[in-house]
């Protein structure tokens, strides 16, 4: 799985760790009963990875 | 080392006032099996498991009144049951417990669920359903709990939505398509973002009005494409209904041209069977020859001497007549009166004892027949009656044959034979013209992505002449980028599972069904139902298999399914062997070892007989029985089984 994200992150020109605490992040709320969050915390994630 | 169940507490928990049950996890050995007949409260174990690990969606509360134990609710209507369990992972211990209050309101009694709690080493955990999610996820529930009877549908070729849902959760790629779909909301935000953005120049404006435009053209075609798709689907389903059914209509159009045939081969049969009968009868009526045989012998001999004699005294008759006419005697000389006398009586006495002719003519004949008697082969009567035997058989074999085809055939005409082809030809046009038609949305959608990217490009470039609508346009790459990636990794993903559960699957079906010869290994379709590659590869459809081989299949499903889970949780099996035939049992029932997770069976004796028992007797961690106090009381006890 790691070598698959790293390949991707390559191809798609975007950070590896972006992607991988999207997953974490996705995983995570999976086991929440309501999974509602997720899109504004990406959003953040997003524009926390453009400004820097 | 995986999740394993320790010990179960219940408390007033249906026909259990207060139990304990205990798996001694010190062993090697993965096997319990807890013994109990029907009635005695094997599921209630089962329904306490899922009801404190997922509550209402196990048991809803309205049903949970008829849960609490009849006998104390007499007593204590106000009464409080509760399950308790113990995991343990990888020298963990989770406890995790639920308890439920009768309460009486007026006149109706309703049952109150506390929230669970669960502590892990002695120490309490918050986020409890999460805890429990990531432990045993309720969406796969059916894979680490099953009842035997239920196993079938798994094999069936339409799975549930919750099935479905529970092996995506398996596959691992839950997270994945959930992450797709979030994105995909986030990168709706962010163009809203930017069409809010003020200082968006005119040109901007109308180039990413023009992306919108192309991006919607976009779906519409991918939206006809999908449409397209599913449309060949079926017409490539139709086509092979039709061909079947052509193909079916063309061979019973040979079995007609059969059966001409075998009216033909009837009567030469018929034929045939009669001359061997006729055969066989004339040989059983000359059966006792034998027996007289020496006798005939005799007789025929006695005549011939007969004859002998006869044609003998003939000769000499004659002669001593020629010499009365001649009226001289052999030497030359004239005949006296007294030899005269003297040849007369002696013509007479010769001719007494000379039969007429029409009586030597049936001696003669009798004489020949007796011959013929005599020179008699005693015929292969074994040989005879096979004879008469097989083409009896060949005849009854032609008369079913026909019957058969008679019935086969019955109504069938060329026409029809002829419009059904027909029919295949409409339906291989068909199918070309949807093959064409998503070549060319195909070719459509590929255009039009090109165009977008260069309206993307356009945007970026225009986005550049202001800082914040180069930071979204940046962003909104990032999330398109993003989207993508995702939409690959779960391509990617899926596949790699998949080969893993067919493995996993594969290997088990090996061990349980009963023509390990005929199969290659399970296929899982795209929509996640089952095939099972037949000796040349082709997939057959599990529809087609016998219930028994249903069974097995969706036995190596959900076991391929839980080892593939990476829980590597309890199975938990209720009643699972019982109503199988025995062949099927006894894969089922050997192949347990293999599974590396632990293995509780709740069964009856049905489930295992003695014999088998004694097969995985090596194999088993313990013995566990369920005991019915008295017949009037609904309260059982488990107990450890001698």
């Amino acid at each position: 799985m790691e070598g698959k994200l790293q390949e991707l992150a390559e191809k798609y020109e975007i950070p590896l760790e972006l992607i991988t605490a999207a997953i974490e992040l996705e995983k995570k709320e999976i086991f929440k009963q309501k999974r509602k969050t997720a899109p504004t915390k990406l959003l953040e994630m997003i524009e926390r990875y453009t400004d820097s | 080392m995986g999740l394993k169940l320790r010990s179960i507490r219940l408390k007033n928990w249906k026909c259990y006032q207060n139990q304990e049950i205990q798996f001694n996890l010190n062993t090697d050995k993965q096997i319990w099996i807890v013994f109990g007949q029907n009635g005695f409260g094997k599921t209630s174990i089962l329904e306490a498991i899922q009801w404190c690990l997922y509550g209402a969606k196990a048991i809803s509360d309205s049903k949970l009144l008829d849960h609490f134990n009849r006998v104390i609710v007499k007593e204590n209507p106000n009464l409080e049951m509760s399950v308790e369990l113990v995991f343990e992972r990888n020298g963990d211990i989770y406890n995790i417990s639920r308890v439920a209050k009768r309460e009486i309101q007026g006149e109706t009694a309703r049952a109150k669920v506390e929230l669970p709690v669960i502590n892990k080493n002695g120490k309490n955990i918050r986020d409890v359903p999460e805890k429990i999610e990531e432990l045993l996820p309720n969406s796969c529930k059916e894979f680490f709990f099953f009842d035997g009877v239920e196993i079938k549908r798994y094999a069936q070729r339409i799975h549930t939505k919750e099935t479905h849902r529970a092996i995506e959760r398996i596959l691992g790629i839950t997270e994945l398509l959930n992450l797709r779909h979030d994105v995909k909301i986030t990168r709706k935000k962010l163009d809203r973002k930017f069409d809010e953005v003020d200082s968006v120049n005119e040109s901007l404006r109308q180039v990413k009005q023009k992306l919108r435009e192309i991006q919607e053209n976009i779906e519409v075609k991918t939206a006809q494409l999908e449409g397209a798709k599913l449309d060949e689907k079926n017409a490539i389903k139709e086509l092979e209904e039709t061909t079947e059914e052509a193909n079916k209509i063309e061979e019973l159009q040979n079995k007609l041209e059969q059966l001409k045939d075998l009216e033909r081969n009837q009567a030469i049969s018929k034929e045939n069977l009669k001359k061997a009968t006729e055969k066989l009868e004339s040989g059983l009526r000359q059966a006792p020859i034998p027996l007289l045989i020496e006798f005939v012998i005799e007789v025929a001999d006695d005549m011939q001497s007969t004859a002998i004699t006869t044609a003998r005294r003939s000769g000499s008759v004659k002669l001593l007549r020629e010499l009365l006419e001649d009226q001289t005697c052999v030497c030359g000389r004239c005949i006296d009166e007294d030899s005269r006398q003297f040849i007369i009586k002696e013509i007479e006495s010769l001719e007494s004892g000379v039969s007429s002719t029409q009586e030597v003519i049936r001696q003669d004949e009798i004489r020949n027949r007796l011959e013929t008697i005599s020179d008699y082969k005693i015929p292969n009567f074994q040989d005879l009656l096979l004879e008469r035997d097989c083409l009896q058989d060949e005849l009854e074999t032609i008369k079913l044959d026909a019957y058969r085809l008679k019935r086969e055939t019955k109504g069938i005409d060329r026409e029809e034979a002829q419009a059904i082809w027909q029919t295949v030809g409409e339906a291989e046009q068909i199918t070309r013209q949807k093959k064409e038609q998503i070549e060319r949305l195909n070719k459509e959608i590929e255009d039009l992505k090109k165009d977008e990217e260069k309206q993307r490009r356009e945007i970026e470039k225009l986005a550049t002449q202001d800082k914040q609508t180069e930071t979204l346009a940046k962003q909104a790459k990032l999330a398109r980028s993003l989207y993508e990636a995702t939409d690959e990794l779960i391509e990617w993903r899926t596949e790699e599972r998949k080969q893993t559960i067919e493995y996993r699957t594969s290997k088990i079906h090996r061990q349980v069904t009963n023509k390990p010869e005929e199969y290659q290994g399970i296929k899982i379709q795209p929509d996640y139902t089952l095939g099972v590659k037949n000796a040349v590869g082709q997939i057959i459809d599990p529809e087609t298999l016998s219930a028994g081989e249903k069974e097995a299949l969706a036995f190596a499903f959900i076991t391929g399914l839980n080892l593939a889970s990476g829980t590597a949780a309890p199975l938990i099996m209720d009643t699972p062997f019982g109503h199988l035939d025995t062949r099927h049992q006894k894969n089922l029932i050997t192949s347990l070892p293999e599974i590396p997770s632990q293995v509780i069976v709740l069964a009856t004796d049905r489930d295992f007989p003695s014999h088998l028992l004694n097969i995985v007797e090596p194999h088993i961690a313990g013995t566990l029985n369920i005991r019915r106090l008295g017949a009037t009381e609904d309260t059982s006890v488990v107990e450890e089984k001698n």
